[in-house]
């Protein structure tokens, strides 16, 4: 029997989401990726992250408790 | 020897008066005989007793040792070689369970199942061993990767976080569609195009109409990861199993498998997987079963037409009767003598009672036809036995000799299967003659059978018979020539070296072992070999993939990767990126069914809206997969939790998988699991090579070109190909070898009694011209020899020289126009019942016993034509006194 291939192998490029927020640790993206999901579904990523920044605030209100207190700590 | 040769007499086949003067041999059976007439009852009576005495002898003492490895010799280079490494490895006494599963998760847990389960009975398997062990290549799966793949596979990880850590830290429907959405925005991103969604999103959509139809349903992550469908190989997992064996039984490794398949049915329902048992032990219980059940059916079939064509040929149920008894008789004491002399029988000398039978009942009716001749010459029913019995004498000791000395032909070959059976079935061939001469008379005597108005012969058969005496000079010219000139064909008959193709290709052993042995990778027919340590193990090894005939070997060192340091930092680096997706404190509550219900309708309308007014694949599968997200969401509660059940258990083992993938450290050989160490190290660390060579299976020049180089290197390399070689040659060379001592030990014989060397030319020729016929025939019917029907041979060289004695004696004595003869009738139903006994194998389901029925029907004509036609107008007119004299 060979080494089966590994799971999440290279194919994996096949369904990678783009970077949602180039900046912040992988938690603070963790963080607010579900109101990304929400909220800015609709922003182009290509604009970069600024873009998607101004949409989570436009939405503050609506926020996690998370994804608010990552906004905070980079003071936004 | 008969010193009374007469002017032929007017009548066909009426050799010489009543009162002839006999041979010693014939005035010794004559006695004989006169004796068992007269005490005819005493006769019966004892031989009774000696057959109860024997059959209880025989059933209490019998034993069948339906180990094939007991048929071969122990004494020569390659079985010592091949016994060596089957103490060091024992893949003879091995059970493959093949385990099959719709997806590769699937495949792994119900294997990990099955080997947990059978691990439990100890009673019934001495070891079980998950050899496959994919979750030891799940958990190191990065390692094996070459260095570039390990590259690709840590950028694709990485930018696939986002992704990773929405499902990981929700493993739920809602997880689902977040990492679904996830991937949406990198559609919005321009990085991925619609279409790329088409085939992941289709997997999804499959899986879901499943669902939602109530039907059993299946979702492999690793599959929609690797972009294509998973490989055969994937969607297996393999159990090696050592049963506890029972060589008294015929099926020997039965009970365990009638084990595994119980303890295998839960575990194949509960993952929609399906077990196959193959390997050494269920091949062979499979072929023996197959035996066995056909035996009893073709066993009644038989005896039905035998002692239908018993009544054509002796017209008497009391004939019939004594003959059946006399066999019987014959037949249990050979057993007693047989179980007294090998102790146990293998499963070819158990086929000494066919060939049993076979000659025995020739003797019984040569003996009986002839009786029911002077019978009806001679009117009273003693005299008539008598008579008969010196007239059978001579042409029935020379038989039965003849035929013995066939047998024992066998005694000086290796091939132990075969020279048992030549011992049990020569001494067959005695007794068979003893009893037809001993019980058969006094049988006959006591079941009085009624007087035989009618003569006997075929007198209808005259014009043939004359036809035949006039033409014999170009006909015997004729036959000559055609078998001369199709006798260069015989460089096309073929051997056909493959056990496997005798075996019933439909079986499930078989055809499991046939599917194994197309998937290379699994190297179901690899030769091997043994080295004293791994080092030397690895040393061989590099030499042998030098070869050009060498495809790949592999060692225990296979399993451990290379370059490692390369390979760690690159996981490590990877792992570090994916640290969150596994915190415990990330994971997010999980969702109630509204929750589920209000993200599956999100997923179905962010779906609706990514694929927009566009066509194409990937746009379809959104507006299906949408489709079937919003129809989850209306259906009830239960069809959601099995669409989480269907897509989160696999999603859990993977996920486990590749957390502890990540969670890489440096493999070495005591890292491997125990299951394959244990199936590469062998006791006192003795390591094993598997060699693939680049041949197919059924390349037979390649093979053996194979063979002779991987030998030129490693002398002690066995098992695969290079056992099939070496046994069939050893096999080929038994079977050369017996037949030239038949034919030498049988001319001899023939000499001694006959006297004339042209006597036993006109025996041995016809004799030798059948055996040519035969093998021409096969060549053109494009039948090969092989293991099976090469048994056969013995059979027919005992038949064929009983036929031509039988024939040469009658011509010696002044017989002519020997068609007519009632000889030819004891002859034509002898060698039908024989046609029947084995022509029946020919209808078996297993290839081997039907190709040994095939080849015996199909000899049995041409030694029957040979006997009755061609001998006759080979010997022409019989001698004269004059004629001797010269």
């Amino acid at each position: 029997m060979s080494a089966r291939k590994v799971f999440f192998a290279a194919a994996m490029l096949v369904l990678s989401s783009s970077a949602i927020a180039q900046e912040g640790t992988p938690e603070e993206q963790a963080a607010c990726r579900p109101d990304v999901r929400r909220f800015c579904y609709r922003v182009n990523p290509n604009e970069g992250s600024g873009a998607f920044l101004s949409c989570l605030q436009e939405h503050r209100v609506k926020l996690s408790v998370r994804c608010r207190a990552v906004l905070e700590k980079h003071g936004v | 020897m008969s010193d009374e040769f007469r002017n032929p007499p007017p009548g066909p086949g009426r050799a010489q008066g009543e009162e002839r003067r006999g041979s010693a041999v014939e005035r010794a059976v004559a006695a004989v005989v006169g004796f068992c007439v007269a005490h005819a009852r005493l006769v019966v009576a004892v031989a009774l007793v000696l057959a109860a005495a024997c059959s209880i002898y025989a059933i209490s003492h019998f034993s069948l040792n339906s180990d094939i490895n007991a048929l071969l010799p122990t004494n020569v280079e390659w079985r010592r070689h091949e016994l060596a490494f089957e103490r060091a490895f024992r893949r003879f006494d091995l059970i493959e369970a093949v385990v099959e599963a719709p997806t590769p998760e699937l495949a792994t847990a119900a294997t990990s199942d099955l080997v947990h389960a059978l691990e439990a009975d100890r009673t019934r398997f001495e070891s079980v061993a998950n050899v496959g062990d994919s979750s030891f290549f799940q958990r190191h799966g990065f390692l094996f990767q070459s260095t570039d793949e390990l590259k690709r596979t840590a950028a694709g990880l990485i930018e696939g976080e986002p992704i990773i850590h929405d499902m990981a830290t929700d493993r739920s429907l809602r997880g689902l569609v977040a990492g679904l959405e996830d991937a949406l925005l990198g559609l919005q991103a321009g990085r991925l195009k619609q279409d790329d969604f088409a085939r992941p999103l289709d997997m999804f959509s499959d899986t879901l109409e499943k669902v939602l139809a109530g039907g059993p349903s299946s979702f492999s992550w690793r599959v929609l990861i690797e972009g294509k469908p998973a490989s055969p190989n994937e969607l297996r997992g393999f159990v090696e199993i050592h049963p506890v064996l029972d060589f008294k039984s015929l099926e020997p490794g039965h009970e365990a498998e009638a084990t595994i398949r119980r303890l295998a049915a839960p575990i194949a329902a509960k993952y929609g997987a399906g077990v196959r048992l193959t390997g050494p032990v269920a091949i062979n219980d499979e072929q023996f079963g197959s035996i066995k059940e056909n035996a009893f059916r073709n066993g009644a079939i038989t005896v039905a037409i035998v002692v239908f064509i018993l009544w054509l040929a002796l017209r008497s149920g009391r004939l019939i009767l004594a003959l059946v008894v006399n066999v019987v008789v014959g037949l249990a004491a050979t057993a007693a003598l047989g179980t007294l002399m090998i102790g146990a029988f293998n499963v070819i000398s158990i086929y000494f009672a066919v060939l049993f039978i076979g000659i025995g009942v020739d003797f019984a009716i040569q003996f009986s036809v002839r009786y029911r001749d002077e019978r009806h010459r001679l009117g009273d029913l003693e005299t008539a036995i008598r008579s008969a019995g010196s007239r059978v004498a001579m042409p029935l000791a020379l038989a039965s000799l003849a035929t013995a000395a066939g047998f024992f032909s066998f005694l000086p070959t290796d091939y132990r299967g075969v020279s048992e059976l030549g011992l049990i079935a020569g001494m067959g061939m005695l007794i068979a003659f003893l009893t037809s001469v001993t019980l058969l008379p006094a049988l006959l005597k006591l079941t009085n059978p009624p007087g035989e108005p009618e003569t006997l012969g075929y007198t209808q058969l005259a014009p043939v018979d004359n036809y035949l005496a006039k033409h014999r000079t170009p006909i015997i010219v004729g036959t000559l020539l055609v078998v001369a000139c199709l006798s260069p064909a015989l460089y096309w008959l073929r051997f056909d070296f493959n056990p496997i193709d005798l075996q019933n290709p439909k079986s499930e052993a078989i055809a499991t072992y046939l599917e194994l042995q197309k998937d290379r990778s699994v190297e179901a027919d690899a030769v091997q070999a043994v080295a004293p340590s791994l080092e030397q193990a690895n040393a061989i090894a590099e030499r042998l993939a030098k070869l050009p005939q060498v495809a790949s070997v592999r060692t225990l060192s296979t399993f451990i990767p290379s370059d490692q340091d390369e390979k760690i930092p690159i996981i490590r680096s990877a792992a570090t990126k994916l640290e969150g997706a596994f915190e415990a404190k990330e994971a997010a509550t999980p969702p109630t069914d509204a929750e589920n219900i209000d993200a599956l309708n999100e997923g179905a309308q962010r779906l609706t809206e990514s694929a927009g007014e566009q066509q194409g694949p990937g746009a379809t599968a959104m507006r299906r997969l949408a489709a079937l997200l919003s129809k989850v969401a209306q259906a009830s509660p239960e069809i959601r939790d099995q669409a989480s059940e269907t897509l989160i258990r696999p999603l859990n083992a993977d996920l486990a998988d590749l957390q502890a993938a990540l969670e890489v450290k440096p493999l070495t050989q005591a890292d491997l699991p125990r299951a394959i160490v244990d199936d590469w190290i062998g006791v006192d660390g003795k390591a094993r090579l598997s060699i693939m060579p680049k041949a197919n299976p059924g390349d037979i020049r390649a093979t053996r070109s194979f063979a002779r180089a991987v030998l030129a290197v490693e002398p002690n390399a066995t098992e695969g190909q290079i056992a099939i070689l070496k046994a069939g040659d050893m096999i080929l060379w038994a079977f050369v070898e017996a037949g030239a001592w038949a034919l030498a030990s049988i001319a001899v014989l023939l000499f001694l009694f006959l006297r004339r060397l042209g006597d036993v030319m006109l025996t041995l020729v016809p004799l030798a011209l059948a055996g040519l016929v035969t093998m021409q025939a096969m060549t053109f019917l494009g039948m090969p020899f092989n293991f099976a029907n090469i048994i056969a041979l013995p059979l027919l060289l005992g038949v064929g020289v009983a036929f031509k004695i039988y024939y040469i004696v009658a011509w010696r004595e002044g017989a002519t126009q020997l068609l007519q003869t009632p000889l030819t009738r004891a002859v034509f139903y002898s060698a039908l019942t024989t046609a029947t006994a084995f022509g029946s194998l020919w209808f078996s389901s297993n290839p081997g016993a039907s190709s040994m029925g095939k080849l015996l029907a199909l000899s049995l004509i041409c030694t029957l034509a040979a006997a009755v036609i061609f001998q006759p107008i080979l010997m022409g007119k019989p001698r004269t006194r004059a004629d001797r004299n010269n």
